[in-house]
């Protein structure tokens, strides 16, 4: 009885196994193995979790490369103004040798005609480092290694939760294949939200010194151009975001201004070197950084700002050449100037601070 | 490495299985040890290789000294033998655990500066230091005689018990591992060793890791939760606790039973308890056992008057809290049952049917008797689970104050299990505002579960008792398949943090 129990105890386990195994494989929701099904949708809203499979074994040939202010652009408004197949590769913080990282399995098996790339500024002054493990990410996901794959082929959250998800968004919903991680819907983009959500440090520290991050954006630097100089064939579109005015107010308060314009000045510098990098600049478009109807947080704004971002992309405006980048970032520091020393004044009874400093 | 995970099940295990029963079967039994303790090993130092070096350290200083006592011929000897086994032991243990809690204590009392060392806790330390100061005592006092090298490693090292017990003396399993007998795959054996492994993983993954949800989330809230909701979270940490410490032990002793090792039975459906004295007859069998022969007796035991009966009984409590954590919170947690055991000792109010050798001058009845053991260990458990006195304390406040601000349901809410996905997304599209009510009726059914679950037969009861029939294989791989697909999770990351 005892050898019987066993043996139908192993082959019935055996049989189960096999079988959730079998399911992910086929719906592979994470889409590490295939493409969708065929009646299926691409329904991509884990970044962490999706685009590392997508990049891998989706049909494209442009990336639009970027952190969460990058997840709210539809690939549709670039695919229909460059003629391309675009797909995102997302990373949280944007850090640059994340986004390389990802740029780097997007190129492993495509020709890529564009790459729309946003650089956030604070991503210049990060470690040149990938972040993937220290953040927790699924590295099963990652790797090129088959065996830890069974984190996710053996997973109740994903038979239970993201298959269902995935069929139920592709038959009954109305997910739009363009919007891929798009996180707007249920946001509020206003001025009491991001003056709501400021925190404004009550002390400030004394302004750092212009190469305080040298050896941090060198290391940053020396992995994007070296992403650049190895595709010569591909066109960087490089686009820095608009954050709010209350930004350039925290980075004044946190002695960066300086610091942060100089890693700008010299980034743009070198980007501007190559031949196939185009390059925009958004950080001192007044009228949409002053205004704070259109932010949700210091940093992120709502979709309508995305497409205006991507028709300037289009039209070439905010375009930065060799020969305006100098005097951009003199507009710039004019501009930080500025909004510290007058236009933040009318919103501070409105701003909280941190009185736990 | 943990037995609730992909390495250990489907690597690990098998290997070790098939290794020890392949060099057994060639007859290979000091190989086959050898290799044992070698994978043992393997499992302790899979996290940290530094846990490695500690442990070998360990085990090394009590051979040695077992060794050396080959040599001693006098009473004095012994002794000294006796005292640097426990100060080896104890001061290894004391420097591991107990050091910053120490210092931190002196340094608040005497407002002295001694610098703290945030040592990383070697896992297990607790288990293994004790139970080879059983060895060391008995050894000192001539009572075990020195084994081989192979033998002490095997017996310390053993996987199933080397992290969380139970705690094992060398008595019961040196001569198991030295039964030819015991080398030779049992069908029986291993057919109750995969039932009992798997009631264990069921316990610790289906029940004790879902409770964790909402006990986590409530005790950094201590401050928020208002009377229902702390008396929910504390009745879900009571059964968190029990699954997963009892669960662990269920899996050692499966595990065991695997190797035709018998392990020693640690949990014996405490909750059932109608007094606290009994409570602690059934609960952590091993370390009461440990305590009761390395304490109690030698501290005097019963025989010495009731007084000192009751002091002594008292000391070993206190003990026992300190055992299980260096912070004053288990300290209070061990008095308070410490207190508990000794009224009961007292003889003034016991239950009726009782097997106490002098009958209690009240009798209550066992429903009573059960409700306030219950009520008490829940209560108890504030001090056990909360990482400071006064979060402790916050929470005793949250009951008294009785006040109702609906903070259960976001209690409930954290209980976003997979297996609940559907009905969520259900009641999504029929009523969205009835979703927090689900969430609700989902975390009392959970307690139901579990309360349903421990007023039934324990683990070892069904493994004893019930036929290896096709209706238990079918349950015993259901519920281990859904063990295993619930190690691994999807995690929710925060989007908007550059």
């Amino acid at each position: 009885m005892a050898k019987k129990f066993i043996r139908n105890f192993l082959i019935g386990s055996g049989i189960l196994l096999t079988l959730c195994i079998l399911l992910v494989v086929a719906f592979d929701p994470f889409f590490q193995y295939h493409k969708p099904l065929p009646g299926l949708k691409a329904v991509l809203t884990d970044k962490e979790y999706q685009c590392v499979g997508s990049l891998k074994n989706f049909d494209y040939d442009s990336v639009i490369a970027g952190s969460s202010v990058s997840e709210n652009y539809n690939n549709r408004w670039f695919d229909e103004a460059f003629g391309c197949t675009s797909i995102k590769a997302i990373r949280s913080y944007g850090a640059t040798a994340d986004l390389c990282y990802l740029l780097d399995i997007a190129f492993k098996d495509h020709t890529l005609k564009y790459v729309f790339y946003n650089l956030d500024p604070s991503a210049l002054s990060a470690d040149p480092v990938t972040t993937f493990e220290s953040t927790g990410c699924p590295m099963y996901l990652y790797d090129d290694n088959y065996l830890n794959d069974i984190e996710y082929l053996l997973n109740k959250d994903v038979i239970f939760e993201k298959i269902p998800y995935l069929i139920a968004q592709s038959l009954m919903g109305d997910y739009d294949e363009g919007n891929s991680y798009n996180w707007s819907q249920w946001k509020q983009f206003n001025s009491d939200m991001i003056l709501g959500l400021y925190i404004r440090k009550l002390s400030i520290e004394e302004m750092k010194d212009d190469t305080y991050y040298e050896e941090q954006l060198s290391g940053n630097l020396s992995i994007l151009c070296a992403e650049i100089d190895a595709h010569p064939e591909t066109t960087f579109k490089i686009s820095v975001p608009p954050y709010s005015m209350l930004w350039w107010d925290n980075v004044y308060r946190n002695g960066d201004t300086e610091s942060y314009l100089y890693n700008l000045e010299k980034a743009m510098d070198k980007l501007l070197t190559y031949d196939n990098v185009e390059l925009y600049y958004f950080l001192n478009d007044r009228e949409v950084v002053t205004n704070l109807e259109n932010y949700m947080d210091i940093l992120h704004f709502s979709p309508e700002i995305n497409r205006y971002m991507c028709d300037s992309i289009i039209e070439d405006s905010h375009r930065v050449t060799a020969d305006n980048y100098k005097d951009i970032i003199n507009d710039s520091r004019n501009f930080a100037y500025e909004v510290v020393n007058e236009l933040i004044k009318p919103y501070e009874d409105r701003i909280k601070v941190d009185i736990y400093e | 490495m943990l037995f609730n995970s992909y390495i250990f099940i489907f690597l690990f295990l098998p290997l070790t299985l098939m290794g020890w029963y392949y060099l057994n079967s060639k007859k290979a039994y000091r190989t086959a040890k050898y290799f044992l303790a070698g994978m043992s090993l393997w499992f302790y130092g899979y996290f940290n290789i530094y846990y490695l070096a500690v442990i070998v350290v360990s085990i090394l200083g009590n051979y040695l000294l077992s060794f050396l006592m080959k040599f001693s011929k006098t009473k004095l000897s012994s002794r000294i033998g006796l005292a640097a086994g426990l100060l080896f032991n104890l001061g290894f243990l004391f420097y591991f655990k107990y050091y910053d809690f120490f210092f931190e204590n002196i340094n608040a009392l005497f407002h002295t500066n001694f610098t703290l060392r945030h040592i990383l806790l070697p896992l297990g330390i607790s288990f293994f230091t004790f139970q080879q100061i059983s060895f060391i005592v008995d050894r000192c006092l001539g009572k075990a005689e020195h084994y081989s090298f192979v033998n002490y490693i095997t017996f310390v090292t053993f996987f199933p018990q080397l992290i969380a017990g139970p705690i094992v003396l060398y008595k019961e399993m040196m001569p198991q591992f030295e039964d030819i007998s015991n080398r030779r795959f049992n069908p029986d054996n291993f057919a109750k060793g995969i039932t009992l492994f798997t009631i264990g993983l069921a316990k610790k993954v289906l029940l004790a890791d879902v409770l964790a949800l909402s006990v986590n989330f409530g005790f950094d809230q201590t401050a928020f939760l208002d009377t229902p909701s702390t008396l929910l979270v504390i009745l879900a940490y009571t059964f968190e606790i029990y699954f997963d410490f009892s669960g662990y032990s269920d899996m050692a002793i499966g595990l065991g039973k695997m190797f035709n090792i018998e392990l020693p039975v640690n949990f014996n459906s405490p909750y059932k308890a109608c007094s606290v004295k009994e409570l602690w007859q059934r609960w952590h069998i091993t370390l009461s056992r440990f305590f009761i022969q390395y304490v109690y007796i030698p501290l005097g035991g019963s025989r010495k008057g009731k007084a000192r009966t009751l002091l002594n009984t008292f000391i070993v409590f206190f003990l026992s809290g300190l055992w299980h954590g260096a912070n004053w919170t288990y300290v209070a947690w061990g008095t308070m049952q410490g207190l508990l055991v000794v009224w009961d000792n007292l003889g003034i109010v016991g239950v009726k049917g009782s097997n106490d050798k002098i009958p209690a001058r009240l009798t209550i009845p066992r429903w009573l008797g059960w409700i306030l053991t219950f009520g008490f260990f829940n209560l108890s458990l504030f001090f056990f689970r909360s990482d400071s006195m006064a979060n402790a304390f916050q929470m005793f406040r949250n009951i008294f104050a009785l006040k109702g601000t609906g903070y259960l349901y976001k209690i409930a809410a954290t209980l976003d299990i997979p297996e609940f996905y559907l009905i969520k997304q259900a009641v999504n599209m029929v009523n969205p505002s009835m979703l927090n009510t689900a969430y609700l009726i989902l975390f009392i059914l959970l307690l139901a579960v579990s309360a349903f679950v421990i007023s039934r037969k324990n683990a070892l009861q069904i493994v004893n008792e019930h036929p290896l029939d096709s209706k238990l294989c079918c349950a015993v791989t259901v519920l281990f398949v859904w063990c295993i697909i619930s190690f691994s999770q999807v995690s929710t990351f925060i989007y908007f943090n550059f």
